[in-house]
């Protein structure tokens, strides 16, 4: 059971992470003292998350994925079930890596005059946004290859 | 050129000199940096695991030696990040600049991260 909540944990801080980069990204949209401070908020909480959203899916990875692996590989998704897999350890770094410059950008980017760091700040927030949504589609994947795997040792 | 690019520049963030910089491309240097820093540390990871899928065996000793990829492949590109960011480069650059160098870089390295996770999977 406590492991079953575990492998709900990480998605959900992810998504959460999109969200709010998604957030970062409208309040870019038009900028002024208001709309700063959220952003403020907003590109902390991206990092944050994310930067949890990566022990919490790699503990996974580490102690409970083998079994579900052997699944996988038994049954007719094999090939797409491991290209997620491999997918999600690697694509995860370009989506930490954004999430953490994010903050950069919004705190030492001279958002209020310069259009262009706005432009920059709206860029990585919508690759935040992309590539977290990469992320759940190979997640999905994922866990459609067990499932499928399991249907096919049932002979259903 | 003149300027605009007198005031870009400086790099600098507009409180840090103490003004309001109108220059509508004007970001800060460490925007600039880390921005570099960003496409150098991604790129990085996907040749690296390009490189791997290559190898087999090479990925078998990155794992005895370092542990798992989601962990030590996170680690190097956060050295990279951050150990360049700090080293100020780029202050010619504008958002756009950045933002361009940004989206190739993540496509670039997603393209090949995808296209090895392939590989590696058709073993
Ligand atoms: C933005 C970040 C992420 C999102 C949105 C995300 C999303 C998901 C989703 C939706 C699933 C399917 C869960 C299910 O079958 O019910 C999943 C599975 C999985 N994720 Fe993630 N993930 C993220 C990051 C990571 C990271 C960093 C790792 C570590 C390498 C990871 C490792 C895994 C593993 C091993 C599974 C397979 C679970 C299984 O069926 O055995 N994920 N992910």
């Amino acid at each position: 059971m406590l492991k079953d909540l575990f492998i709900l944990v990480h998605p959900t801080l992810g998504v959460l992470g999109v969200l709010a980069a998604l957030w970062v990204f409208v309040e870019a949209l038009k900028v002024n003292d208001d709309t700063l401070r959220r952003m403020k908020i907003a590109s902390v909480t991206v990092a944050v998350l994310m930067l949890l959203t990566w022990p919490a899916g790699g503990v996974w990875d580490s102690l409970f994925y083998g079994a579900d692996k052997a699944v996988i590989e038994k049954g007719p998704w094999a090939f797409l079930g491991d290209t997620a897999m491999e997918t999600k350890e690697h694509l995860f770094v370009i989506v930490l890596l954004l999430s953490l410059y994010l903050p950069i950008v919004v705190f030492a980017g001279n958002l209020r005059a310069s259009r262009g760091a706005r432009l920059l700040t709206m860029t990585v927030a919508g690759l935040v946004v992309l590539s977290g949504l990469a992320m759940e589609g190979a997640g999905a994947v994922l866990g459609l290859s067990v499932k499928v795997a399991f249907f096919n040792l049932m002979g259903a | 050129m003149s300027t605009t690019h007198a005031i870009k520049d400086t790099g600098a963030p507009a409180h840090a000199a103490g003004r309001e910089n109108k220059d509508p491309e004007a970001i800060g240097r460490p925007v600039a940096s880390f921005g570099l820093s960003f496409a150098v540390a991604v790129l990085a990871t996907a040749v690296i695991f390009a490189i791997k899928a290559a190898e087999p065996e090479l990925d078998e000793w990155a794992e005895e030696a370092f542990g798992h990829a989601w962990f030590y492949q996170a680690v190097l590109a956060l050295v990279l990040f951050f150990g360049l960011g700090f080293i100020p480069m780029g202050g010619r650059l504008g958002g756009r600049g950045v933002a361009a160098i940004v989206i190739g870089s993540t496509v670039a390295s997603g393209l090949i991260i995808l296209a090895a996770a392939a590989a590696l999977a058709l073993g």
